[in-house]
């Protein structure tokens, strides 16, 4: 134990560490705040989804020769929308949605890449991130991105809510439901992109996901639930990072373990309890 | 002395080019107990939204002598959706969540929940006698105690006029007895105005004080006993007529 | 009339250029995979040759995957150059399933051996928890033995090692954790003393000695003296048994072999335990030697295919080994006078046999080539540190990829980002502008000269 112990000392000496840890506790609680709504809203696989987008967006900004986040963000706000306007106006369900934009993404980066000619740089390289090679300034990023979707959540929680539970009720209470909607997913597209360049896809969409179920196998209320996902998710962040420093293993794949097992447990909590 | 609370002129609403609903006029008081009927398709639900400001419409509608704009706040009116297929089992919210939700309505932004808010949910739920689930998961609870769950977050407001859109179709009749005693109690005791909407004409007779009975546009709107007395109604409906008088 | 006599000319004239134009169709077509083997095809065939690279530029190398109209494009060429079953593992899959029968099927990796993934790593390079591999401890009454190094498969698992000799008081398995430590710390200073064959071993508690093998004998041998009857431990960065063909690596004076009471690790039949990591090394082209090799066999191809220029290619070939000839000079008289001997790689190392050619190691978090494969944070935090220790102010990346895990070393410890390219594919500018495999490998022996601090 001592010997564990000992080695997270090691860990933390290292600037990389640190910044792994702060860098990925604000991404969680960024991620499961939204994920909650998202996953309520069958809109769980957004993160895998933008992320098939943002390799489209990738693709055309390396063919502009230009800097593959300008590029990025609006248009992956933009395919957000698309998702969201086919699963209101088309009546598309939500993971529908997501499906019909994602293969449109992949498809369209894939025949852009055969056409191009070739790139300069290798695209996954470039669209992928990883924890354990995060920046200062992507710190910063992450921080500031997080606080603005934990603000926002909180200062709309009850309209979020409203819309959530029932849609047409809210609107009858007169909270504009479309603008809501489009906070949410606009909040949602900009955190997954930064997301998927800092921490990488895997890890951003797993944060989504899972400390968003794993809260839900505990019931307890609306408020205790998007608590919980926080907790377990910011949890998952520091644990994922030390295991995997103790047993050699890449981080993020280790912290998705750790959600994993967060899962179970709640899992088997739930059951307890009820 | 009847004071008017919502009055109705000349009201027509069109969807996708069909005329829904053609030039309604009708008006209701405080303390009516109003059945509204017709059969499917008749605009039953689209002169709630029309009154609810959740449709765009021609014509008049004026509650309190003030005039409903398009989406105004629905500060007066409670109102009781006829869907209940939201209602997931897996929903994390508690009752007492969702009867506290009611109050957005009348907020502004940032809409932060007091403690008077939960005390009028708790309030509005002792009415509705459920209280004592207020910890509980909605999705957890039968059909019947939803029902009050979502008639409680209708009320919690305090609001003068309460729509109900076909409120009992999910329950069996017991929960529907105690569902309609109490919004009878509501009527009568608390003064609420109530619109009833149901497709179910022998329901209505058996609570509401007065009939509308709609068919895209009003074939009827009177009391009980007018409808029971009027020619007009015997050759629209033949012998249905004799069926919904005799139980009433 | 006039326009008569113009429409002739006219045709004519078009005749003329088709006839020309059918004249520079006759040209060979060769199609190579990767960027060296179609750059070396360029040297030798130059402009009486159709040379095409199937891997669009920019593109990883590892990862790629023929398109449908790849496979139209080898089966219309005259000529197809590949590296090997290891670089292009779909090669053989596409040529079954090609018609033309008069394709002649370049394996430029012919007469090459390769070696395995893991056999030139350098110091430290399995990213495990110690600077050495294997320790052992010995019960060795006073006496003369012999420690020997032998060739296995024709080659020396590496071309030198790094050893640590210590006396000890303890036993057993508690000699090799005592004295662990500054077992480590003797293996991860610069500073070694050097020792060849026929050199003697005696305990030193300073520093780790370096051993360097014969390359001109199949067996080096160390003759080890011991003044007093002890426990003995060494600590060794390759595994004894790698050096073993027939006979036990520690014997006494009477060839007797002697064996140790404890080791780390501990398993079971040591005896001829070759360290495969399943796949071999492909990247044979960064090895100038090897590089003239492939050279050779695709000009042999070339002539082969298309007599009428063999004179051609073949004096293209020697003159264009001569300039690789001359930089391997170049790069063998410089590494050898470096400040520091090993590369420090924040990617994917793909310079095995370049390394094991000049005698240096490396560093790399990276096992294996799966491009998509994420380094621990110990392998960085070690990566971190190795530089820290050896005090080296450059650390290297691979070409065309995000150089993320080489950026974290380099901000963590100060050090330079510095390309040492492995030109495997080159990016959609550098193929605009002709950069060549000769410009590639200068540029690298810059970067290098100056990263290692060489005379």
């Amino acid at each position: 134990m001592t010997a564990i112990f000992v080695q997270i000392q090691e860990a933390i000496q290292y600037a990389f560490v640190q910044r792994a840890i702060v860098a990925g506790c604000f991404m969680a609680l960024g991620c499961s705040f939204l994920g909650v709504f998202l996953v309520l809203r069958r809109f769980s696989l957004i993160g895998d989804g933008l992320a098939h987008v943002s390799f489209a967006t990738v693709a055309i900004a390396l063919l502009l020769d230009a800097q593959p986040m300008v590029v990025s963000i609006p248009l992956v706000a933009l395919a957000s929308l698309v998702i969201l306007h086919l699963n209101e106006k088309a009546r598309v369900y939500g993971d529908a949605a997501i499906g019909l934009v994602s293969s449109f993404g992949i498809a369209l980066g894939i025949i852009i890449a055969s056409t191009a000619g070739g790139f300069n740089v290798d695209l996954f390289s470039y669209l992928f991130g990883n924890i354990l090679s995060v920046s200062s300034l992507e710190v910063w990023l992450t921080i500031g991105v997080s606080l603005l979707v934990v603000l926002i959540t909180t200062l709309f929680y009850h309209d979020l809510f409203s819309v959530t539970f029932d849609e047409d009720y809210a609107q009858v209470l007169g909270i504009k439901v479309k603008v809501i909607n489009h906070i949410l997913i606009i909040l949602t597209s900009l955190i997954v992109v930064l997301g998927i360049k800092i921490v990488g896809t895997m890890l951003v969409s797993s944060l989504i996901i899972l400390p968003a179920i794993s809260a839900l196998q505990i019931m307890r209320s609306f408020k205790a639930t998007i608590a919980l996902a926080g907790v377990f998710a910011v949890v998952s962040v520091i644990v994922g990072i030390f295991a995997s420093y103790v047993l050699n293993y890449p981080s993020g794949a280790t912290i998705v373990m750790v959600n994993f097992g967060f899962f179970v447990g709640s899992f088997m909590l739930g059951r307890f309890i009820s | 002395m009847s004071i008017n609370l919502l009055k109705i002129k000349d009201l027509r609403v069109q969807y996708h080019g069909v005329e829904a609903l053609r030039k309604i006029s009708l008006s209701i008081d405080r303390g009516d107990y109003v059945g509204l009927a017709g059969p499917n398709g008749s605009g039953k639900s689209t002169l709630v939204k029309a009154i609810l400001g959740l449709v765009p419409f021609e014509g008049r509608i004026n509650f309190q002598s003030k005039s409903l704009q398009e989406f105004v706040t629905t500060k007066h009116i409670g109102y009781l959706p006829q869907k209940m297929s939201f209602l997931d089992q897996r929903f994390p919210a508690t009752a007492k969540e969702v009867v506290v939700s009611g109050v957005y309505c009348c907020k502004k932004f940032p809409k932060h929940l007091t403690r008077g808010d939960y005390k009028a949910a708790l309030q509005a739920m002792e009415i509705l006698g459920v209280a004592n689930l207020a910890d509980r998961l909605i999705g957890r609870l039968s059909g019947g105690q939803q029902q009050r769950i979502l008639l409680a977050r209708a009320l919690v407001h305090s609001p003068q006029f309460l729509i109900l859109d076909e409120p009992t179709e999910a329950l069996d009749p017991k929960s529907r007895e105690a569902f309609y005693s109490t919004v009878e109690r509501l009527n009568k005791e608390n003064g609420v105005t109530v619109l009833l909407v149901s497709h179910d004409l022998g329901s209505i007779g058996n609570y509401a004080s007065k009939l509308i009975y709609l068919d895209r546009e009003l074939v009827f709107y009177g009391t009980f006993k007018e409808f029971c007395e009027s020619s007009k109604m015997t050759d629209y409906f033949g012998a249905g007529q004799h069926v919904i008088c005799h139980m009433h | 009339m006039l326009r008569k006599i113009t429409l002739t000319i006219g045709l004519f004239f078009l005749c003329i250029i088709h006839a020309t134009a059918q004249g520079a169709s006759d040209k060979i077509k060769v199609v190579a995979t990767i960027f060296p083997t179609y750059d070396f095809t360029k040297q030798i065939g130059k402009d009486r040759v159709d040379a095409v690279k199937l891997l669009p530029p920019g593109v990883e190398a590892h990862g790629f995957e023929p398109r449908p109209k790849d496979v139209v494009t080898i089966n219309k060429a005259d000529v197809f150059v590949y590296t090997g079953e290891y670089m292009e593992p779909w090669a053989e899959d596409i040529l079954d399933g090609v018609t033309n029968k008069e394709l002649a099927v370049v394996d430029s990796s012919k007469g090459i051996e390769l070696m395995d993934e893991a056999d030139h790593v350098g110091h430290g390079g399995h990213g495990g928890e110690h600077a050495f591999e294997w320790a052992g401890s010995f019960v060795l009454p006073a006496g003369k033995y012999v420690w020997t190094f032998a060739k296995v498969d024709g080659a020396y698992a590496d071309p030198a090692m790094k050893m640590v000799f210590v006396s000890t008081a303890e036993k057993g398995i508690e000699a090799i954790e005592a004295q662990e430590e500054a077992a480590e710390k003797m293996l991860e200073m610069e500073d070694a003393t050097p020792r060849g064959h026929g050199e003697m071993l005696s305990p030193n508690g300073k520093n780790a000695y370096k051993l360097t093998f014969d390359q001109n004998r199949d067996v080096t041998e160390f003759p080890i003296v011991i003044e007093e009857d002890g426990v003995y431990a060494f600590f060794t960065e390759h595994m004894p048994f790698e050096f073993e063909a027939d006979e036990h690596f520690l014997k006494d004076s009477n060839r007797q072999d002697v064996e140790p009471v404890a080791q780390e690790p501990d398993a079971g039949d040591h005896h001829h335990h070759h360290h495969h990591h399943g796949g071999k090394d492909p990247h044979i082209w960064v090895d100038l030697a090897y590089a003239q090799q492939m050279v050779d066999t695709i000009a042999e191809s070339l002539a082969q295919k298309d007599p009428e220029n063999k004179n051609y290619y073949l004096t293209n070939a020697k003159e264009y080994n001569a300039k690789l000839a001359a930089l391997d000079a170049r790069f063998s008289e410089t590494l050898a006078n470096c400040k520091h001997d090993t590369i420090i790689y924040g990617g994917h190392f793909a310079f095995g046999y370049f390394a094991k050619r000049y005698n240096l190691g490396h560093e790399s978090p990276y096992e294996g080539f799966a491009p998509n494969a994420e380094p621990s944070p110990k392998a960085i935090a070690e990566l971190i540190d190795k530089v820290e220790a050896s005090g080296i102010k450059v650390i290297y990346h691979e070409e065309l990829l995000d150089p993320k895990v080489a950026r974290t070393v380099s901000q963590e410890t100060g050090v330079k980002l510095e390309l040492l390219h492995g030109a495997h594919n080159v990016s959609k500018d550098e193929l605009k502008a002709g950069v060549t495999y000769l410009d590639i490998m200068n540029e690298n022996y810059d970067k290098l000269k100056v990263g290692l601090e060489c005379q």
